[in-house]
């Protein structure tokens, strides 16, 4: 068999292959023939073996068959090693031609995983902090309310003595109505005084209460229905 | 030699072999440089790099020599981070092995 032959043969062997992936492969080997030149076609010829072998390897190449295959000094020789550990971001050279969805499929998941992450916390994060800003202004609302009787009864304290002052100086000009201001000023004088005392009594009572509160919240919601401090 | 070749190292000797040729090289004088390493039998050598080409790790393009088209096999960029990838695995595994086959 000489070279002409050679290939005619294998180009009839790979017959039913796409005529890009025959072509491919008989001009691989007529520039292998034209570049070792004509005195080793023989050699060459020899060393191939026959068209068959090549045709087998050209499709087992081509079905990603010898992917575990190892290439021993004597040659080609087909043992496999299915656990062979590959770097992580290697893909099985075997693998292209048949398997190459797994790999595919692994990115495509690990996209998914990082979707849903951002499209969790997109969701999760806003309402996390939605809750606890809410839980931090219902706490503020309660100490504000407490606040707001201290002030209001420091308002009408001062507002009765406002009064009384003005009360005086009314009593120059017209001494019985100057007298009955400055007396309902002193009466909300009075009553102001007292509602500050008794508002931050108030307070002293329930600001406690509250904590009490929000920390048997706390414990429900973070351990369970066990603490009732 | 004992020892046989993994498709990957051959894999990896292919792409070292053909990066070395800035312009690309031709099917017969990798097989010839891939040899100075390891004996492959020369029909080994074409599904290996016709497996890399589909990998996109070699480009082929035609050039005219000698009154014909000759095929020449070019290491693409993806071939080049392969090969990288390659080479420091390699160098950990020998470093290994050596390490361990060493005599005390």
């Amino acid at each position: 068999m000489n070279r002409q032959e050679f290939l005619e043969r294998l180009r009839m062997l790979l017959g039913d292959l796409s005529e890009e992936e025959r072509e491919a492969a008989v001009q691989y080997y007529e520039d292998y023939f034209a570049d070792a030149g004509p005195e080793m076609e023989d050699q060459i010829i020899q060393e191939l073996g026959s068209p068959e072998k090549v045709a087998l390897m050209i499709r087992e190449g081509l079905r990603g068959e010898n992917a575990g295959d190892e290439y021993a000094e004597t040659g080609f020789s087909q043992t496999r090693y299915d656990d062979r550990k590959m770097p992580v971001d290697y893909t099985k050279p075997g693998e292209e031609a048949s398997d190459r969805k797994p790999w595919t499929s692994r990115t495509l998941k690990i996209i998914l995983i990082i979707l849903i992450i951002c499209v969790g916390c997109s969701a999760v994060i806003p309402a996390v902090s939605g809750i606890i800003c809410g839980i931090l202004g219902i706490i503020a609302g309660m100490f504000g309310i407490f606040f707001a009787f201290v002030i209001v009864s420091f308002c009408v304290a001062i507002a009765g003595g406002g009064l009384v002052i003005a009360g005086i100086t009314t009593m120059f000009s017209a001494f019985p109505a100057g007298l009955l201001i400055c007396g309902i000023g002193l009466l909300i004088l009075a009553a102001g005084i007292l509602l500050v005392a008794a508002s931050i009594r108030l307070c002293s009572i329930m600001v406690p209460v509250v904590f009490r509160f929000l920390v048997s919240i706390g414990r429900r919601i973070f351990y369970g229905r066990r603490g009732h401090a | 030699m004992v020892f046989n070749t993994g498709a990957a190292l051959l894999d990896a000797i292919v792409l070292a072999v053909v990066s070395r040729e800035e312009e690309g090289t031709y099917g017969y004088k990798i097989t010839q440089d891939v040899r100075k390493a390891i004996h492959i039998s020369e029909s080994t050598l074409y599904p290996v790099l016709r497996r890399l080409q589909k990998d996109e790790c070699l480009e082929v393009y035609d050039r005219q020599y000698d009154g014909r088209n000759r095929r020449y096999y070019k290491v693409t960029e993806k071939g080049a981070v392969m090969l990288e990838l390659y080479r420091s695995e390699w160098m950990s595994y020998s470093k290994k092995i050596t390490e361990i086959l060493r005599e005390e």
